[in-house]
């Protein structure tokens, strides 16, 4: 009986995911009209804009010259093959532009993520435990201090000491410039250069990822804290957790396996925002630390108004949503025996 | 013989300076069930969490409560930490006033029957089944062992209140305080409960200390009484006696304010009912 309950929510969720899909096209297909200006005067220079012939024959080449709606259903019929179109920027498939540079965030977000996770659990839990005393004070400011930090000025400033002063740490990119990266097999270049064997190169790659990751993280677990805290404030007031110390268990045993257990419900629909915000891209941190990045991405495809490309990162970002969430949804019934079995 | 709790002259503050608890001093014999009577806000409730360490942060207690269940005798509001867990849940347990709260909504029955067992009795998991199985039946509640693998939001208000007490009674304590226990339930119900924990103190000797505002229960159930307000113990005495010759002008009130139906008999049992 579960089964056929879980088949029927995944079967809701893929038709409400390819509804969306669709609208997310639509919409970030007109939002492109709207803007002034097109895509050729931002490829194109200023020469070869004076040329008619040049210009027609662009026009052509990319489709433009076709009424609106046709170039509309010719993108939907492409990318019902898989096709997302050729980026009018870089010249390559929107598709392998993913390809390079989702890996490069997921390298930065998975463990951002579980680092956060962690951390913000952690230190959630302690703040709500210590609830107006001194170490939630502590707590508190703490997170303050974070959530008002501007990404891009902790990121300036942890390059300014891990770099420039200490000398730890490389400025930027993922890879010291005089290593010859290796072979994209998962696009993470920490594990494809472990998978060939090149431990000194993951090395420098995984001392390439610490200061992006650090900033990530300090920004997520600042937010997390947050939430942590009030929803084990509010399971730690709840009858069931004196009932457990009522019945004399470890105080260890009261906070890991009935306070947590039920304050994580909220908890996992913010880290799933958290996650999907971390995924679809952090320009700025990406642009300080030279990461080549799907916020990199996105942000130079937008301003060269490059539509296949712009399409192709919002579909990406929607596929990013709908996945976490319903990856957030099935983490609900997991924890919650009164969502699994109704 | 000496009562296995003797509370005296115990005062609570709370954090702010608020006087909860002023002066009360109570005893419950072995083997008895003394009752505690008041309206919401006397104290009563504030009372039953200092016997189990559970009072509020930052709360101060005066006065003793030697609990003479364990090995030796000990003043139970000196207890740290360490010591009140290898009392409370052992020696001394506790039933709330509302099951549907006072379990816990995503962990089974059976693991929150047993998880005080094997950390107290050093039980085995299997062990500690077998024994969970014996309690659910113990209090009746039907197929105990499908009732392991399942949540309390699959069990009816009188069912959960009934795995709680199979829960409070997991290690054997010699005490248990019952926190208006039956007050979220309705009258058939109630009975059933009431009749349960009688046969208990019957059967293994359990002294309870059992807190309502019902009087109808407390003389149903108990054979000492106290009536608690504003913070102290007004009056007390035998639960008899309390009720049809009460000295005290509010415990007089209380008395004359209670429904007024003859009630408490048993009601009939309604057929398929159960409680």
């Amino acid at each position: 009986m579960l089964g056929s309950v879980l088949l029927g929510f995944l079967v809701r969720r893929a038709i409400i995911t390819v509804v969306l899909l669709v609208g997310v096209t639509l919409v970030s297909f007109l939002l492109i009209q709207a803007v002034p200006g097109d895509t050729m005067s931002a490829t194109l220079s200023e020469q070869a804009l004076q040329d008619p012939e040049i210009v027609a024959a662009y026009r052509e080449r990319w489709g433009l010259d076709q009424p609106l709606y046709v170039q509309y259903l010719v993108y939907m019929r492409n990318l019902l093959q898989g096709d997302l179109g050729v980026s009018q920027q870089t010249g390559r498939p929107v598709l392998d532009d993913l390809l390079t540079y989702v890996p490069a965030t997921l390298e930065l977000a998975l463990p951002a993520m579980v680092l956060s996770l962690v951390i913000g659990v952690a230190v959630g839990l302690y703040a709500a435990v210590k609830h107006d005393r001194l170490g939630d004070h502590a707590v508190r400011a703490g997170t303050l201090v974070g959530l008002s930090t501007p990404p891009f000025w902790l990121a300036l400033v942890v390059l300014y000491v891990f770099f420039f002063l200490l000398g730890v740490s490389p400025s930027g990119g993922r890879l010291s410039t005089w290593i010859v990266p290796p072979e994209q097999v998962t696009g993470s270049v920490v594990l494809d250069a472990a998978l060939e064997g090149r431990w000194d190169v993951a090395w420098d790659a995984v001392q390439h990822t610490a200061l992006p990751i650090l900033v990530l993280t300090v920004l997520t677990v600042a937010m997390l804290v947050r939430f942590v805290r009030s929803a084990m404030l509010e399971v730690l007031d709840a009858d069931y957790v004196r009932a457990a110390r009522a019945k004399g268990l470890p105080g260890s045993r009261v906070l890991t396996a009935h306070v947590l257990r039920a304050g994580m419900v909220p908890v996992i629909t913010v880290s799933g925002l958290a996650f999907a915000s971390l995924l679809s891209g952090t320009v700025l941190v990406e642009q300080i630390f030279s990461w080549p990045g799907v916020g990199q991405y996105a942000y130079r495809s937008a301003t060269a108004l490059d539509l296949p490309a712009v399409l192709g990162v919002s579909l990406f970002v929607a596929v990013v949503y709908t996945a976490v969430n319903l990856v957030v949804d099935l983490a609900y019934g997991l924890i919650d025996p009164r969502i699994r079995l109704s | 013989m000496s009562p296995i709790l003797s509370i005296e002259q115990l005062a609570i503050t709370l954090r702010g300076d608020l006087r909860v608890v002023d002066d009360v001093s109570l005893e419950v014999p072995e083997g008895e069930i003394v009752g505690i009577a008041g309206e919401s806000g006397s104290g009563k409730s504030m009372t039953a969490s200092a016997l189990l360490g559970l009072l509020p942060d930052r709360s101060v207690t005066a006065g003793q409560a030697w609990w003479r269940g364990g090995r030796e005798p000990v003043d139970l509001l000196t207890l740290d930490q360490r010591s009140w867990n290898r009392v409370r849940g052992r020696e001394i347990a506790m039933v709330f006033q509302d099951a549907t709260a006072s379990l816990h909504p995503m962990l089974t029955v059976g693991t929150q029957i047993t998880e005080h067992m094997r950390v107290h009795l050093k039980m085995s998991r299997r062990a500690a089944r077998a024994r969970a199985i014996e309690l659910l039946d113990r209090v009746r509640i039907p197929d105990p062992e499908g009732a392991l693998r399942s949540y309390p939001h699959q069990f009816s208000g009188g069912m959960r209140q009934r795995v709680a007490i199979a829960a409070a009674l997991a290690c054997e304590p010699r005490l248990l305080v019952a926190d208006e226990p039956t007050t979220a339930l309705d009258v058939t119900v109630q009975a059933g409960i009431l009749r349960l924990l009688e046969e208990l103190r019957i059967e293994s000797g359990l002294s309870v200390l059992f807190i309502t505002h019902d009087l109808a229960v407390l003389a149903a159930l108990t054979t000492h009484a106290y009536v608690f307000r504003e913070g102290r113990v007004i009056e007390s005495g035998p639960t008899e006696a309390l009720l049809f010759h009460p000295e005290h002008d509010y415990t007089k009130t209380l008395v004359a304010a209670r429904p007024q139906a003859d009630d408490w008999d048993d009601p009939e049992p309604v057929a398929g009912a159960t409680a």
